[in-house]
């Protein structure tokens, strides 16, 4: 075991964050595992992004701790190299083009040049590299904020639905990614509403509800303890109660 | 902090709002030289600090305050500001950066337009058989207005990070710079001259006995616009 992996990858202890007296998460506490894709799931409005923003200090907590490899994201020293992530769809300005959106981001970290290059190949957005964003379809925004989060070659992946506007092969793609990338001793944090995308690659589900934990277990667990036949996403809408996404 | 300004010149060199801006403030200098050689003899005559061209430090800082503000707002704007956040967490370093690098490139803005300025007014008045004597009292108006020009840069810096919308950002500095600012001069009396506006254009015009004044002042308020911007990213969430 190295260094890095003496503490839970992701550890999350009692965190609450509220919003004008409105809780969006609620003393919630769970652990991402080094070598395990976790799958963070939950209804729309659950206080899954919001988790995600407390974890990598975008946003500070008002109650409990949030931990990336046993610190808090702000005090990681080197954080573009320990974690990536990709929280939204649109974090790109229209008019930069692929390539030097990476550039600005391989100066941040401290990384040769040439990850650029690396990073677009791996995503299959190579020959779109001088092309400007704004002319970027959902899906190539969502394979350039894939290679944006894997620009430090990080210990640690957080994942806010990457599989949006993603085609069949991309998807395919995604899945077999990750999977790799957990099985070299990383670890990944994707939260998804598709359900039956999760239950392929996720060894672990966290499931939250208005911002509190419903159950943390390993996926086939999870689905071994329901009903004969049942998929995540029966269990999912079981513990949820979310009737109305059926 | 060497990394993080790096990235964040990659992010001025790699849209077109720096190169339009620019072009902005050297054609505000085509134009102040332009009302000159249409003026009077008696303008041609004037002191070279008197005249009109002078206007040029009027309309171009409104330039170079929206470059500093769109080096933040255009983050929050665009959702910039989460990937930059992430790949730099520490806030503080991040706005330190902005406001290296608004400077450097406001007084890069402001030598290009007071050079233009400059050769164009001396190509314009030997047409007219008038000689344009720089003086001392010129090189200090040129070295002012390029100290003021990258100032105004890092003050924009600070006005976006408090701000963070860029139209009420924008807006709100022209209104302030434009009229609200010369309505406060007057009651203010005196004192009047060390509001920012006033301080900023002294910085490039004022007579020697004041320059100094003029300059320590408007250094402060782009230390405070700092600071003030580096306390709001601090604390507040990037949604």
């Amino acid at each position: 075991m190295s260094q890095h992996q003496a503490d839970a990858a992701v550890e999350v202890e009692g965190l609450t964050k509220t919003f004008d007296d409105e809780r969006a998460v609620d003393d919630l506490t769970f652990r991402v595992e080094w070598n395990e894709v976790t799958g963070f799931l939950g209804p729309n409005g659950a206080g899954k992004s919001t988790t995600l923003k407390v974890i990598l200090g975008l946003m500070g907590p008002t109650a409990g701790t949030a931990r990336v490899a046993g610190r808090e994201y702000v005090r990681l020293s080197e954080p573009g190299r320990a974690v990536g992530a990709l929280l939204e769809t649109q974090q790109f300005h229209p008019l930069r083009r692929a390539r030097d959106h990476l550039l600005v981001y391989t100066a941040a970290i401290g990384l040769d040049d040439r990850r650029a290059d690396e990073v677009l190949d791996l995503v299959e957005l190579g020959g779109a590299a001088r092309k400007k964003l704004g002319s970027f379809s959902l899906g190539m925004k969502q394979r350039l904020g894939l290679a944006t989060a894997l620009l430090g070659d990080p210990h640690i992946l957080i994942l806010d639905e990457p599989a949006n506007g993603l085609d069949p092969a991309g998807m395919r793609w995604l899945r077999s990614f990750l999977r790799g990338f957990a099985g070299e001793g990383r670890a990944v944090l994707v939260s998804s509403h598709l359900l039956g995308e999760v239950s392929q690659i996720a060894d672990q589900v966290v499931v939250i509800d208005h911002g509190r934990l419903v159950v943390q277990a390993k996926t086939s667990e999870l689905i071994a303890r329901a009903r004969d036949g049942a998929t995540l996403e029966d269990v999912f809408l079981d513990l949820t109660g979310s009737e109305a996404i059926r | 902090m060497k990394n993080q300004m790096r990235s964040e010149l990659r992010k001025l060199t790699t849209t077109r709002t720096v190169r339009w801006l620019t072009l902005g403030v050297v054609g505000m200098a085509l134009m102040a030289v332009t009302s000159v050689s249409g003026g009077s003899a008696a303008e041609y005559a004037k002191p070279l600090t008197e005249q009109q061209f002078f206007f040029l430090n009027t309309f171009s800082r409104l330039l170079l305050i929206v470059l500093g503000i769109r080096m933040v707002t255009d983050e929050f704007r665009y959702g910039t500001a989460v990937p930059t956040f992430i790949a730099a967490p520490n806030r503080t370093l991040v706005v330190a950066s902005k406001v290296v690098v608004a400077g450097a490139a406001g007084l890069v803005m402001a030598a290009l337009g007071q050079a233009a300025m400059f050769g164009s007014a001396t190509a314009v008045f030997s047409m007219n058989g008038q000689e344009l004597e720089l003086g001392a009292r010129g090189v200090q108006g040129l070295v002012g207005g390029v100290l003021a020009g990258g100032l105004w840069a890092a003050i924009g810096v600070g006005v976006g990070a408090v701000v963070r919308n860029q139209v009420v950002a924008i807006v709100g500095s022209f209104v302030w710079l434009m009229a609200l600012e010369e309505i406060v001069r007057v009651k203010m009396g005196d004192l009047g001259g060390f509001l920012p506006g006033q301080a900023g254009f002294a910085t490039a015009l004022a007579p020697d006995e004041y320059w100094l004044t003029a300059v320590v002042t408007f250094v402060v308020y782009a230390l405070v616009a700092t600071a003030l911007g580096m306390l709001f990213t601090r604390v507040r969430d990037v949604a």
